[in-house]
């Protein structure tokens, strides 16, 4: 179930909304205190999120329960006061390695065994077959959402979860189930025992919710269809090969931070405050701080479970790099088994390196901020453009074309029909303003004011009418 | 009550009015028909993916709210931002074409040929074999598209004496 389908809009959170706000006067009526009803409301809103998972398929709900059972059997095992110091290793070692277990199967066994038969291919070997498996919608972040929650325990930063249910509403919470933000346990355990609904945190949410369903919508979507035709092209010029690329930078950012926004914008709807995942990151001065404002809950992940325990910047600049790079590559690899963004993550982490003897800033560092600005948009185009592409191969041809280096035919010249219409045109100019503009979404419905809430009702009719007549387009990081 | 709440309030009762309005609309049609909501249909169906899938777009066929405004909305598009839909595109002076057949002059080949693009030659011999027995004779005529024969009609770049397929087997 997509947050964008008439179902999910129309028919399951109105449903969801009416009996979460109901559930108070049934707890009442049992005669249950505010932790009580607390709870019920949780456990109400883990029965939601396993329908929302089932809902793409029944089977995708085990890997989910399985993910929250160990990490929660493990967080008890680890908070118990006789657990030994070699008990307390292993418990949070089995807990990590079966967690990735679990998503590298899923993830990286075809791609694994698909690489295997090109390596042992020219020896007359590798015809092994390959193992189709259906990723379970949103693994890659409950996943890291209960690592995070375990190494946490295990580091004794957060307290164990003392209930299972609650802790399994934290893993599965469908706001933020399909693709974030990655939320630390300790940011919401306190709102898993107790949390405010006010009218103020809810007009805010609808708000949030309503901006992300339009970023999606009226912006993400129109834009893609630009991207697809320039990426699907057999041959392009110069300027289509830009215009795809830049349509392509606008589909992502709007498509995941409309997604983000109407997490956020949910998750306030039911009493819970989720981390903001994007601050402007076309407005970045220098690769290092596009990092800082692009998928913030992903970043800072794999700073503090992955980059400082690798040694982080203490043992030596040449470590630091490497530490650099391989985050990086893991960072590229995580978003999909494909080499495309395996080089993706490989670029990032080149340019990172480049920048950390300048004092995480750019080479063009001197040179005015707008310039700065632009030609860090530059380099994340070509980052793009690997990421977006089929295979390397497709890679190099687009981004030759994007340097003048392609072969135009006939059929390139029929392209600009397809790119340059006038609502491709008006909705990159509005893409454009958006993803430079210094106001952003989260900061915009922070709280509502009448012209907010006229503004935020006419956005949302006006997304609504576009997507009665246009076809489901998925969001694009539900497939990572 | 202040300013700030009193619009909060009702931002929040809009959006909820908004989203609960549309079904119980659709629900009220369709008893008014004499018909259970379809939404209930869910109640009714074992709940496998297909099943799922099925129920999901026969709800989103049948919205009346959706149908209603669908043709205004696209209308509109195609008035104002010269927007042909998903399946047409606006060419120089209101000519329109067929979106896929575009694709197919602009786009790359499938990478699996035996994918949606295999070889027709066996398909049409078959064809006027089954129409021989009949007595039938076939008379192939193939067409090229649209977008190769008026491409100066689609795209300022193609000049007007411009005629080509790019691919030869179109021709």
């Amino acid at each position: 179930m997509v947050f964008t389908t008439h179902i999910f809009l129309f028919y399951f959170l109105p449903v969801v909304l009416l009996a979460y706000y109901a559930l108070p006067r049934v707890a009442q009526a049992v005669r249950q205190g505010e932790p009580g009803v607390t709870r019920i409301r949780n456990a109400f809103l883990l029965l939601a999120s396993l329908i929302f998972c089932a809902w793409w398929n029944p089977w995708f709900v085990s890997p989910l329960v399985l993910a929250a059972a160990v990490n929660y059997a493990c967080g008890r095992l680890l908070g118990r006061p006789q657990a030994s110091r070699r008990q307390r290793f292993w418990t949070v070692t089995a807990a990590v390695a079966l967690s990735l277990g679990t998503l590298g199967f899923f993830k990286y066994a075809a791609f694994f065994q698909t690489t295997l038969n090109d390596v042992l291919a020219p020896f007359g070997a590798g015809g092994m077959r390959v193992l189709q498996v259906a990723l379970p919608i949103g693994i890659s972040f409950y996943t890291f959402q209960a690592i995070a929650y375990t190494v946490d325990v295990y580091r004794g930063t957060v307290a164990p979860a003392r209930s299972f249910m609650d802790f399994a509403c934290y893993v599965a919470l469908f706001p933020r189930l399909v693709a974030g933000p990655i939320m630390r346990y300790g940011a919401v355990a306190e709102p898993l025992v107790r949390r405010s609904h006010t009218w103020e945190k809810f007009a805010s949410g609808a708000a949030l919710f309503a901006l992300g369903f339009a970023k999606k919508v009226l912006l993400a979507d129109p834009a893609g269809r630009a991207a697809d035709a320039a990426f699907g092209a057999q041959n392009l010029v110069a300027v289509d090969a830009w215009f795809g690329a830049t349509a392509y930078a606008f589909q992502i950012y709007f498509d995941f931070s409309g997604y983000s926004d109407m997490a956020v914008g949910l998750g306030r709807l039911f009493g819970f405050e989720f981390m903001k995942n994007f601050n402007a990151p076309y407005r970045a001065e220098s690769i290092t701080d596009f990092w800082r404002r692009w998928h913030i809950s992903l970043s800072t992940f794999l700073r503090d479970y992955l980059y400082i325990p690798l040694g982080g910047n203490r043992k030596g600049v040449w470590r630091t790099y490497v530490n650099l790079s391989v985050v990086m590559l893991l960072g590229g690899l995580w978003h999909g088994a494909a080499w495309t963004f395996v080089a993706w993550g490989a670029f990032h982490g080149l340019l990172l390196a480049v920048e950390r003897p300048l004092g995480k800033q750019s080479l063009y560092r001197r040179l005015p901020r707008p310039i700065r600005i632009g030609a860090t948009f530059v380099l994340v185009l070509f980052a793009w453009v690997l990421f977006r592409s089929a295979n390397l191969e497709e890679a190099a041809q687009y981004l030759g074309a994007m340097v003048g280096r392609g072969s135009p035919d006939a059929g390139a010249l029929l392209l600009s029909a397809q790119l340059y219409t006038p609502s491709s045109l008006l909705t990159m100019a509005v893409c454009a303003v958006l993803a430079f503009a210094p106001l952003q979404a989260h900061l915009w419905a922070e709280s509502i004011t009448w012209p907010k809430a006229v503004a935020a009702g006419a956005v949302f009719a006006l997304s609504l009418l576009a997507m009665f007549s246009q076809s489901f387009t998925p969001f694009l990081y539900a497939r990572f | 009550m202040g300013s700030t709440r009193r619009a909060s309030v009702f931002a929040a009762i809009g959006f909820a009015a908004v989203i609960a309005g549309v079904p119980a609309m659709q629900a009220v049609w369709e008893m008014r028909r004499g018909e259970w909501p379809q939404a209930v249909d869910v109640l009714r169906r074992v709940p496998t993916v297909a099943n799922m899938r099925a129920y999901q777009a026969d709800l989103e066929e049948a919205s009346v709210v959706a149908g209603q405004l669908r043709p205004w909305v696209q209308y509109a598009q195609f008035a104002l931002l010269r927007d042909g839909g998903e399946k047409a595109v606006v060419g120089r002076d209101g000519w329109l074409f067929y979106r896929p057949g575009l694709e197919y002059l602009t786009g790359r080949p499938p990478p699996d040929p035996g994918c949606g693009n295999a070889d027709p030659l066996p398909a049409i011999l078959a064809f006027r074999d089954q129409l021989a027995a009949r007595g039938i004779q076939l008379v192939l005529m193939p067409a090229p598209n649209k977008e190769s024969v008026y491409p100066e009609r689609l795209s300022g770049r193609a000049g007007a004496g411009c005629r080509w397929p790019p691919d030869p087997a179109v021709a």
